[in-house]
């Protein structure tokens, strides 16, 4: 892979977190009722995109970001009502502006994406509201229509090591690309039937994560904190040359006192690195929004969200890694917890079902909570899926509490049994949450109040060990 | 000569710095403020000769800057480089006090014939 130019580099980072905020607004806007300090951030957004893609000569960065802009000045106007659909087609824009800043992140260039089709929908997006209500969206959950050339051998990867697809069925699929077949490879794997179309939705979005994780591989310093480690680094050579000048002839006394004095400092600075790398939790909330509302579009649910506790901090690196188990503990809270708006009515409960993630610090550990009000989850079904499946034995179960039943939601095996509670699809259980928490250092939990809602409760170390 | 580079995009200030050293002027020392606020606080404590700075950004928008150094006493060369760059933005942008408006996307011949005038 050919080294970037600099510029695009810095180009690709700041863009992919003014994509991530900009899909956040934009899931915002649905229920914001004075929309004004939202659209001049997203118009903003856009303005950047155009501005510095255009001067690094990528036109169709420019071209999309422009066609953007014009639907937010409708929207600002007033001209165009703000509805679901118009939303939307904007945040099809930023998938397929993601899409492009993939490419040009692997090799400089913006790849053969076709503008056109979403030009037509963004244009048409601003023409009168009777127009713009027959385009509606029909949005897939993935931020990547990636250029699967590049992509391809990464995508059935992913998919061979959560078990979604077979390894054969990858070569096979490739040998398929080989001999003509112009589709993406999850297309061909899909329409084989080798694996399912959530589970490569799911598999592109890890993919487009762990590259925006690699080119968020640069760190923001703060002054401050450069100027103590500048400092640490001067006493400690101060301290040094004390040492090594005044090795001869020495009182033993001042010599043990500079020894500890090393001693501190050398600790200091460890310590002042590590905090360095600490971020706070709210780096990760960006990208919850627009998961939330994908999810509950797609299940036609209605749920809000609600972050708490933000400012929590914990190393960069093991936020980074918490984003997947994140994301899949709200879908799960949103298809399998929270109730469609008519069973909620039937159970006395307000239509728009309440999801909150919040983070505290706990003995040196963050401790993030996904809480919704929804069905809760039921003992009974859950014991009856796992003695079924063969997980457990019937005196194995029976020697268990109710809060050891809980938790075998789980275990590897029993996210395909959970299809008693509802189809989910997503291929991807509760069990590879534990994992990539456990990978990590830490510990899930499940707290259960039937019929009243659920808590996921993700316990991480702050440090990496 | 200090001159100073606004812009809300770190890219874009890269992007400018480079092209100003690709049109000869990299002999001249740069500095970067990645919004108004900084740029204000920046025009406060350095000695500069020039701001070329951004229009629309956060908070501090270029234009209230420039209206905010004029208001302080601060007649440092100022210019826009900016994708707003129609007859009304530059007829703004000349009454509250910059000398000029430099369009994005700019090539290294448009930073020359601009500022060689003013950078010599």
């Amino acid at each position: 892979m050919p080294e970037l130019d600099e510029v695009v580099q810095a180009f690709v980072a700041e863009t992919y977190d003014a994509l991530e905020q900009l899909a956040s607004d934009l899931v915002a806007l649905e229920r914001e009722p004075a929309p004004g300090v939202l659209l001049g951030r997203a118009f903003r957004a856009l303005h950047t995109v155009k501005g510095t893609g255009g001067s690094l000569g990528y036109g169709a960065l420019e071209q999309l970001a422009h066609a953007g802009e014009s639907v937010l000045s409708a929207l600002r106007d007033g001209a165009v009502p703000v509805t679901q659909p118009v939303t939307g087609v904007l945040l099809r824009l930023v998938d397929a502006l993601t899409a492009i800043l993939t490419h040009i992140d692997t090799d400089g260039h913006e790849g053969p994406f076709d503008p056109a089709p979403l030009l037509a929908a963004l244009a048409a997006a601003h023409e009168p509201p009777a127009t713009a209500r027959r385009d509606v969206a029909v949005h897939v959950p993935s931020p990547t229509g990636a250029p699967e050339d590049v992509a391809a051998p990464a995508l059935g990867e992913l998919l061979v090591q959560r078990g979604q697809t077979a390894s054969h069925d990858v070569t096979l699929a490739m040998m398929v690309q080989g001999e003509g077949d112009a589709r993406p490879l999850g297309e061909i794997l899909v329409n084989h039937g080798a694996a399912t179309a959530s589970a490569v939705a799911d598999a592109l979005q890890r993919q487009a994560e762990a590259r925006r994780c690699a080119a968020a591989g640069t760190v923001r310093i703060d002054r401050e904190a450069l100027d103590h480690l500048a400092q640490l680094a001067e006493d400690l050579t101060t301290t040094r040359d004390q040492l090594t000048g005044g090795l001869a002839g020495t009182p033993g006394a001042q010599l043990a006192g500079a020894v500890s004095r090393l001693d501190a400092l050398t600790d200091a600075l460890v310590d002042a690195i590590g905090s360095l790398r600490q971020q706070p939790v709210d780096s990760l909330w960006t990208a919850l929004d627009r998961v939330v509302r994908d999810v509950a579009v797609e299940c036609g649910k209605q749920v809000r969200l609600h972050c708490e506790g933000g400012d929590v901090t914990a190393d960069g690196r093991i936020l980074d890694a918490m984003r997947g188990p994140l994301t899949h503990c709200l879908r799960n809270a949103v298809d399998h917890g929270i109730e469609s708006p008519g069973r909620r009515a039937a159970a006395g409960k307000p239509p728009v079902g309440m999801l909150l993630v919040r983070a505290t610090e706990a003995h040196g550990k963050v401790v993030l909570d996904v809480v919704d009000d929804g069905s809760g989850i039921d003992c009974e079904k859950v014991a009856g899926a796992a003695l079924r499946t063969g997980l457990v034995s019937a005196d194995h179960l029976a020697a268990m509490g109710e809060s050891g039943v809980v938790s075998l939601v789980f275990l590897p095996g029993l996210s395909t049994a959970a299809r008693l509670t509802r189809v989910s699809g997503r291929g991807v259980g509760l069990d590879v949450v534990k994992t990539d928490v456990e990978a990590l250092g830490g510990t899930v939990d499940v707290l259960t109040n039937p019929g009243r809602g659920a808590i996921f409760r993700l316990t991480i170390p702050r440090r990496l060990a | 000569m200090r001159i100073l580079v606004v812009d809300d995009s770190r890219a874009m200030r890269m992007i400018v710095i480079r092209t100003l050293r690709q049109a000869g002027f990299g002999d001249h020392s740069f500095l970067e403020a990645a919004n108004g606020t900084e740029a204000l606080q920046c025009c406060a404590t350095e000695t500069l000769d020039l701001v070329l700075s951004d229009w629309n950004m956060p908070e501090v928008s270029g234009l209230e800057l420039l209206q905010r150094l004029r208001a302080g006493g601060n007649g440092v060369r100022f210019g826009f480089v900016t994708s707003e760059s129609s007859d009304t933005t530059r007829a703004i942008a000349e009454r509250a006090g910059a000398q000029f408006v430099i369009a994005k996307p700019f090539t290294t011949d448009t930073f020359i014939e601009v500022l060689g005038d003013v950078l010599v």
